[in-house]
């Protein structure tokens, strides 16, 4: 009968355990690069979401605007064409930065992915705060101006007056949904997923003692 | 500076081992590992910290291969116990020549008949592990897995004593 040293001939078998490695490190590789583009991809589909929805809107408010003044249609038009110019620059930018990130390391290009991806919401807040209230004031303007209404001095400025009163508010719930609410749902939630994946890869085999086979 | 990669290459002998004693053949060790593969990197978001990574890592790639194994059966797939690196051998084991590579495979031959479950205990067991991390890993109290432990164990060993071992 022979012998059979159970632990000894499992620990026998590490060696080629080990090897296996090198058979599958390029699957890994494509592994990291589908589970970024997963996420990059989400952000693509939403902001393109993002885009149709905005045209359908700003569509549907022209064709009203259009209808009350052409004037005020042409100038509604270089707003919002302006607008898009800019998201969409902003965006186009995104792109171009995520596509130079290296995809070899999964760490660093996390590290890449959240920097930018936060960049651009960063930016992308600032636009609104900045177009949101330029907005609401050139639109009142634009709506006095198309009214034939010649104002006094004191008129005027009661008119002003009803704006701020009734602009900071609206303005300032507008900036809060868009900023607070929308960006942490349409895109700071997946750079909080990016986030998670790093730290969880980063302290995963910190004080990790190596593996030991058999007793 | 850690990422997957390295995770991956310091964790791999699991992944493969889980792999050659929950699957029959090379295709089967291939669906498996890929599933693994994926279920660890899909599931790092989820790891607390608060185990260790080795044990998390077992514990994912135990339950793919259940998991793995529940599907095959529910499939009806017909496998035949084939060798992992396809070599033949047509010899009753006890007249095989006492080649290291030879005992590794009746050691996993017997291994896959065991229960699932039994599997993963006695892999635990060969690796090292003490009964707290394997109850970790198994999610079984630890005083159960002593029992347990010994029931697999005098099975794999009744498994070897037909193929022609003694002395285990």
């Amino acid at each position: 009968m022979s012998t059979f040293d159970l632990e000894g001939i499992w620990r026998e078998d590490r060696d080629k355990a080990h090897r296996h490695y090198k058979t599958v490190e390029g699957e890994l590789e494509d592994m990291a690069k589908k589970k970024s583009a997963n996420i990059l991809n989400k952000i693509h589909r939403k902001f393109v979401g993002e885009m149709i929805f905005s045209v359908v809107v700003v569509s549907l408010v022209g064709a009203g605007i259009f209808r009350f003044s052409i004037d005020m249609f042409i100038g509604y038009g270089v707003l919002i064409a302006g607008a898009f110019y800019m998201s969409l620059k902003l965006y186009l930018s995104l792109r171009r930065d995520i596509k130079k990130v290296n995809q070899q390391r999964v760490l660093e290009s996390l590290e890449e992915y959240i920097r930018i991806i936060r960049l651009y919401i960063y930016r992308s807040k600032r636009f609104v705060y900045i177009v949101t209230p330029v907005a609401y004031v050139l639109g009142y303007a634009m709506a006095l101006a198309e009214s034939d209404i010649t104002f006094t001095l004191q008129e005027v400025l009661i008119v002003l007056g009803s704006m701020i009163a009734f602009g900071v508010p609206v303005v300032w719930l507008m900036v809060w949904l868009t900023n607070k609410q929308y960006y942490r749902l349409m895109y700071e939630k997946h750079v909080v997923q990016l986030e998670a994946i790093r730290n969880r890869l980063k302290n995963g085999t910190g004080s990790e003692e190596s593996q030991s086979v058999g007793s | 500076m850690v990422d997957f990669k390295t995770i991956i290459k310091e964790h791999d002998p699991i992944l493969y081992k889980i792999g050659r004693i929950y699957s029959h053949d090379s295709a089967g060790f291939d669906d498996l590992y890929q599933e693994m593969l994926i279920q660890v990197y899909q599931s790092l978001h989820s790891f607390s910290g608060n185990a260790r990574l080795s044990t998390w890592i077992y514990r994912v790639a135990l339950n793919t291969a259940l998991t793995h194994q529940r599907n095959e059966k529910k499939h009806a797939k017909v496998v035949t116990d084939e060798r992992i690196e396809e070599r033949e051998c047509e010899e009753e084991p006890q007249k095989i020549a006492e080649q290291g590579e030879q005992k590794i495979e009746m050691l996993y031959k017997s291994i896959r008949k065991l229960q699932p479950e039994e599997r993963g205990l006695i892999m635990l067991q060969l690796e090292g592990k003490k009964y707290d991390e394997i109850a970790a890993v198994i999610g079984i109290s630890t005083s159960h897995v002593g029992v347990k432990l010994l029931r697999a164990r005098k099975k794999l060993e009744n498994f070897l004593r037909e193929d022609g071992y003694e002395h285990i």
